[in-house]
């Protein structure tokens, strides 16, 4: 085994910050060296998770600058809220750490691409976190897929949807960028593109705020036109009830020549139902953990320096999707995504 | 009256059949034949007149028939055409309808049919007619159709009822096998109700082969073919003509979207 990658979490804005947390301090191939969050409330809940996941040694700034700045971290996993990707990607760059950062990598095109041109002249990895690849039914199908044995894809029909419950900064549209489309479609789009190998090239988009009155958008539809020519839909909607019966999913059909996949990642679960009319019905997943999964794959990139699985390119062709779908919600009109340069 | 009813075998031929005689007696219902005398009391019955060979097709769209057909027909002429429309008599769609007000302020509405048939059209009507019971008429639409390769297409629209809420339809047609399914989804502020046929567990299974057990036991096509009897041989009950005449105008925009760039307004 490789000498395990230094890491430290930066900014515990996004709840996913907890579980790669967890999984830093699982894994042998990562040595969790510090966390870094300016909210003092937020810092003393990622100081209790240490606590009871022995991870005392970790070091704990309030200044993601003192991350940047030590010489023993090797890498950052970025979890700010959307708008500050931009700003603390560069920075980790420009201190040589390489950088995993939480999806979506930017709220504008030219902050997408600058991060990427900026982690690559300083020679450091720039992943996107998109955990969604690395969970089990999602990989085995890409593998299937890359078999060949159901033939080309014919069509892509993906959603990605949750409860009516995002709050805090991610109805803040100046610190979110946006709401469902900006939060959602990236992990939609970002499968179909991996599992097609093509690229996006038109899109349509609706989208409102329709299920709760919050400052973004939380209902939305789009069809992706890809150059292919296959054509894939997603719902990235955050409309579900608050009481439905699980918290959202990822779930997709791919249909072939020769047959059809089909997913859910939250699909795996026991069913628990109580005689206590008290007590709510229940799902309790049980799948393994794609969040471990994608942190293993960031480290062995860093160590073997491969590409990652889903790199900055991928994240900007997020980006790129999101912008062209905004655009297409206010103009009624099919339009192009642009390519990288 | 009907004096006989002419059946065109196809992926819904038997089911379709079947009706016609519960309603009408066996006597008076039989497979489409080569040579079909078409009287003005006759239906034919079929899923798709493209699958039709020309020359039969032609005689049935310029006959005196009753042509009733699984989705609008594009260039009916003269001919007395139907579009069928037995999801609204039985089935999930009349379990969800008939709850829509506890939804409250709607968001969004889902339709998609997923068929082994080679016909998009029927698929494309089917799941157009589902949004529409589910949402109500269409403000706009915008489309794109998948035709490459034999035996495959699918459409997928998105776009706005008229309270503003978002549609969404899919289809598709030439599905692999076992492949077929139905999804409707209403959603509002006040819950949401879903339908997805690959959940119910009401099924054999032979030889590789999924065939579904009925949740009803009246079939939808049985009903759809009693009111036709009981109608005027065109008109649907009163109380489904707003909806019907909704879900011909979202599927003539659908159909317009797929070669429009922009939505296509209703």
């Amino acid at each position: 085994m490789n000498k395990p990658v230094r890491m430290a979490a930066v900014s515990f804005d996004h709840g996913h910050q907890y579980s790669y947390l967890r999984a830093m301090l699982r894994l042998p191939e990562i040595d969790l060296v510090a966390i870094s969050e300016p909210d003092p409330d937020e810092r003393a809940i990622a100081k209790s998770l240490l606590a009871e996941s022995g991870g005392d040694s970790v070091r704990i700034h309030a200044s993601h600058a003192d991350v940047f700045q030590a010489d023993d971290i090797d890498a950052v996993s970025i979890c700010a809220a959307n708008a500050d990707h931009y700003d603390l990607t560069l920075a980790a760059a420009e201190a040589g750490k390489h950088v995993l950062c939480e999806k979506p990598l930017a709220v504008s095109l030219d902050e997408a691409t600058a991060m990427v041109h900026g982690c690559a002249d300083h020679g450091v990895t720039l992943a996107t976190a998109y955990p969604v690849r690395h969970a089990a039914p999602v990989w085995e199908a890409k593998r299937r897929l890359d078999s060949g044995e159901l033939g080309p894809i014919r069509a892509m029909s993906l959603t990605n949807v949750l409860r009516a419950q995002p709050s805090g900064w991610f109805i803040d549209p100046a610190r979110s960028g946006g709401g469902a489309i900006r939060d959602h479609i990236v992990h939609a789009t970002d499968l179909m593109r991996w599992f097609s190998g093509a690229e996006v090239q038109r899109v349509f988009c609706e989208a409102d705020t329709l299920a709760r009155d919050i400052p973004v958008e939380d209902t939305g539809a789009l069809i992706e036109v890809f150059d292919s020519g296959v054509v894939g839909s997603c719902d990235p909607s955050w409309n579900r009830p608050r009481t439905w019966r699980k918290w959202g999913d990822v779930s997709g059909r791919i249909v072939c020549d020769g047959g059809v996949i089909e997913f859910d990642i939250t699909d795996h679960v026991v069913r628990v139902t109580s005689a206590d009319p008290g007590i709510p019905y229940q799902e309790t997943g049980f799948s393994s953990d794609m969040n471990a999964a994608l942190l293993l794959d960031f480290a062995d990139a860093v160590a073997t320096e491969r590409p990652p699985c889903a790199d900055g390119h991928d994240g900007w062709a997020g980006v790129a999707c999101t912008e062209a779908a905004y655009a297409s919600a206010r103009r009624h009109e099919f339009v192009d995504v642009p390519r990288f340069r | 009256m009907i004096a006989r009813v002419l059946v065109h075998p196809g992926p819904s031929g038997i089911v379709r059949r079947a009706a016609y005689e519960k309603v009408l007696g066996t006597d008076r219902v039989e497979w489409l034949p080569d040579n079909p005398d078409l009287a003005d009391e006759v239906v034919v019955d079929l899923d798709d007149p493209d699958a039709l060979p020309a020359d039969i097709r032609r005689r049935v769209l310029t006959s005196d028939a009753l042509v009733v057909t699984g989705a609008p027909l594009a260039d009916s002429g003269s001919v007395r055409s139907l579009a069928a429309w037995p999801d609204l008599l039985a089935g999930p769609l009349v379990a969800i309808r008939a709850d829509l007000d506890s939804l409250g302020k709607r968001t969004m509405a889902k339709a998609v049919v997923v068929t082994e048939s080679q016909s998009l059209g029927p698929a494309a009507w089917r799941a157009v007619l589902g949004l529409v019971a589910l949402g109500g008429g269409l403000r706009r639409i915008a489309a794109r159709v998948e035709p490459r390769g034999p035996g495959f297409s699918a459409i997928f629209g998105v776009g706005r009822f008229r309270d503003d809420s978002i549609a969404y339809v899919e289809a598709m047609a030439g599905a692999p096998s076992g492949a077929g399914l139905r999804i409707y989804e209403a959603l509002g502020r006040g819950g949401i109700r879903e339908f997805d046929s690959r959940r119910s567990i009401n099924r054999v299974v032979k030889g590789g082969v999924e065939t579904r057990l009925p949740a009803t036991q009246d079939e939808p096509y049985a009903q759809f073919v009693a009111s036709l009897c009981r109608g005027d041989g065109t008109g649907p009950p009163p109380a489904l003509a707003p909806t019907l005449a909704d879900a011909h105008a979202a599927y003539a925009a659908l159909l317009r979207a797929c070669e429009s760039e922009r939505a296509v307004a209703l």
